[in-house]
């Protein structure tokens, strides 16, 4: 039951310090899993990432700076 | 199994060994370099967090490969993984965040400067920042260093501007200059070792802001593995052995060396015959090494007759804060929506105190940025710990505000941390490694200065936070050191009592053997280390190159 839950939580994170070890073992692996790469199998389909706001991929700035804009107007060859 | 002979090998691939490689195998000299690590590929840099950041990927476990550790001789050793940079080619310059400052002219000569302080074991160096300069352009173009420079009164002296202008920033940048004009301060772009345009065949950064604990699958960031090592691997002089770790160094009964031994990925013990040696390990790894190195003519590891190996430790001082800003229901505040993630301003305004405060005098920067955006890490932060720490429904309501109502920054400072005998690595005399090998042990016994440094360069930072009209600000390390920056240990000097390398980064008492990564530093700067130890790397691997040119 969600309460008894609630208070075994409770219980671990404000009792011994064996038990608050437990509760943030707990809370860290609990991240992992909401938080982490989606192929590790939680967090899915990236819903995790978007509730803490996260964009796994680049993100794009508003407008390129003034001094990058000659570059992304006129691509070269990144080999040179 | 024992190789052919060749003219030099070196002990690392990182900031220390592949400017030397890299000035070697450009000279013609035919050069073998052992990494410990594994060498990746592009499509190995993902953006994993719990793979990149939680587990061993970069760094090893502490119950196979252990650093152990104590604050001061009697306090509790016990295992860490603190103090390993990452164990790949490219060593720590993969998972760097690239902040390349260069240090100052002052930093060359504190003792002078700063004469006699208790308790410190500080050194003028031996050479000075005139030196090094030219070595300092050389480490920027050849990485590619991103900055502006002439934009703040404290910047030290240059022979030319950086490579490539900075990397774009958002407007908290505007208000963080604003903010600090108004406080007499002086906010300048943050120089990164980080391409904000296509440079040598690399990428341009693509913004994910993933770059410290992370590596540049774009090739963006200046890893010595995307900007040094293909270079030196085109001459066709260069052997590049990954998973290959060096265990001992050899050496005849005169005192030279000979090669050394490593061990490869199959765990077969190897002998590397070599004219020259050169050790670029790290900090700690590299005097653990020395010291591992035990001969009848060195009893107590290579060149420490004086017993300085290991001695004078210095990380970066770190101090750590954030400041959260709410723009939900601020019209005014708007902008700061902007998704660009980078803000790029530094201060060194208190670098140098032109007085001594309560005896501190020499101090460092202070670095701003967005919070890591690791979104585990942020989750993490936005619980606390403790008994306090939020979970369940409240956590949730939390986390969304803040994603979509908040951003936060935060700042790092790095200060001076001053040599003193209470900070030094000696081997474990209980633990060893998966392989049965002594482990580096790391005794930390820090001066008093540096907690007020860290505490000077915090306060400041949380001015400037309040000043940009912070809601709430947290202060989350308060005296701590930044472990990855690693100096000391075999510091340079001209006097082979007070010293284990001469000017050159020989060492005194073994005239082929070299140490070519931080351990060379008397004294820490007020910056983080990596440009100067590759720029210090640049002048050790030409100075090599040309003696061994004409010999």
């Amino acid at each position: 039951m969600p309460e008894q839950q609630d208070e075994i939580l409770t219980a671990w994170q404000k009792g011994k310090p064996g038990d608050q070890h437990a509760f943030e073992i707990l809370m860290a692996l609990t991240f992992e899993g909401a938080f982490g790469d989606p192929k590790h199998g939680g967090n899915t389909e990236g819903r995790g990432f978007a509730m803490i706001g996260f964009t796994p991929g680049p993100v794009m700035p508003f407008s390129p700076p003034s001094d990058l804009k000659r570059d992304i107007r006129q691509p070269r060859d990144v080999r040179q | 199994m024992a190789h052919d002979p060749v003219d030099v090998v070196i002990v690392g691939s990182g900031a220390g060994g592949s400017p030397v490689a890299f000035e070697l195998t450009r000279a013609g000299i035919k050069t073998v370099v052992l990494e410990k690590g594994r060498a990746l590929a592009d499509s190995d840099l993902d953006h994993d967090e719990i793979k990149m950041c939680r587990r061993n990927f970069f760094i090893p476990y502490p119950h196979q490969e252990p650093h152990t550790m104590r604050f001061g001789e009697s306090g509790h050793s016990s295992r860490t993984n603190e103090g390993w940079t990452s164990n790949v080619v490219g060593g720590g310059t993969v998972h760097m965040s690239g902040y390349f400052m260069r240090m100052h002219p002052v930093d060359f000569r504190l003792r002078t400067t700063l004469g006699k302080v208790s308790g410190a074991n500080i050194s003028d160096w031996p050479i000075a920042y005139n030196d090094l300069e030219p070595y300092y352009a050389r480490a920027e173009r050849e990485v590619g260093v991103s900055g502006r420079w002439k934009t703040h009164p404290f910047e030290e002296p240059r022979s030319s501007d950086y490579p490539m202008p900075p990397l774009n920033e958002h407007k908290f940048a505007d208000e963080i200059d604003a903010v600090g004009k108004k406080l007499g301060f002086h906010p300048f772009p943050t120089p990164r070792g980080i391409a904000s345009r296509s440079y040598r065949g690399r990428m341009a950064c693509m913004y994910c802001a993933l770059c410290g604990s992370y590596g540049c699958e774009v090739r963006a960031k200046g890893s010595t593995s995307v900007s040094l090592l293909p270079v030196a691997q085109a001459t066709g002089h260069l052997d590049l052995r990954p998973e290959c770790m060096a265990t001992e160094i050899s050496v005849d009964a005169s005192g030279r060396a000979t090669g050394v031994v490593y061990r490869d990925k199959n765990g077969i013990t190897q002998f590397q015959p070599a004219k020259v040696v050169v050790v670029a390990a790290t900090a700690i790894e590299s005097a653990r090494l020395l010291l591992s190195s035990k001969s009848k003519r060195f009893p107590n590891g290579l060149g420490n007759d004086s017993g300085l190996v290991g001695k004078n430790l210095v990380f970066s001082g770190l101090g750590k804060a954030h400041g959260l800003f709410r723009h939900r229901g601020r019209p005014d505040r708007a902008w700061m929506t902007e998704p660009s993630p980078f803000i790029q301003r530094s201060m060194q305004d208190f670098y140098m105190l032109e007085k001594p405060v309560d005896g501190l005098q020499k101090v460092g920067t202070i670095l701003f940025d967005f919070y890591h955006p690791n979104p585990i890490n942020n989750a993490e932060r936005v619980s606390g710990r403790g008994e306090g720490a939020l979970w369940g429904k409240k956590l949730k309501e939390a986390l969304r505000d803040q994603a979509a109502g908040a951003r936060c920054v935060g700042f790092e400072t790095f200060a001076e941390y001053l040599p003193t005998s209470g900070s030094y690595v000696d081997l474990d005399p209980d633990v060893k490694d998966r392989w049965g090998a002594p482990v580096a042990r790391i005794t930390i016994g820090r001066h008093e200065l540096d907690l007020k440094a860290t505490k000077l360069l915090t306060d400041k930072g949380l001015a400037v936070l309040n000043g940009l009209g912070a809601d709430s600000t947290s202060v989350t390390i308060t005296h701590g050191e930044t472990k990855i920056l690693q100096g000391g240990t075999c510091r340079f000097g001209t006097d082979p009592g007070s010293s284990v390398l001469n000017a050159d980064c020989r060492m005194h008492l073994s005239p082929n053997v070299y140490v070519s990564d931080g351990s060379f530093l008397p004294t820490s700067g007020g910056v983080p280390l990596t440009l100067t130890i590759l720029a210090n790397a640049f002048r050790v691997g030409e100075r090599l190159a040309k003696t061994l040119r004409k010999g």
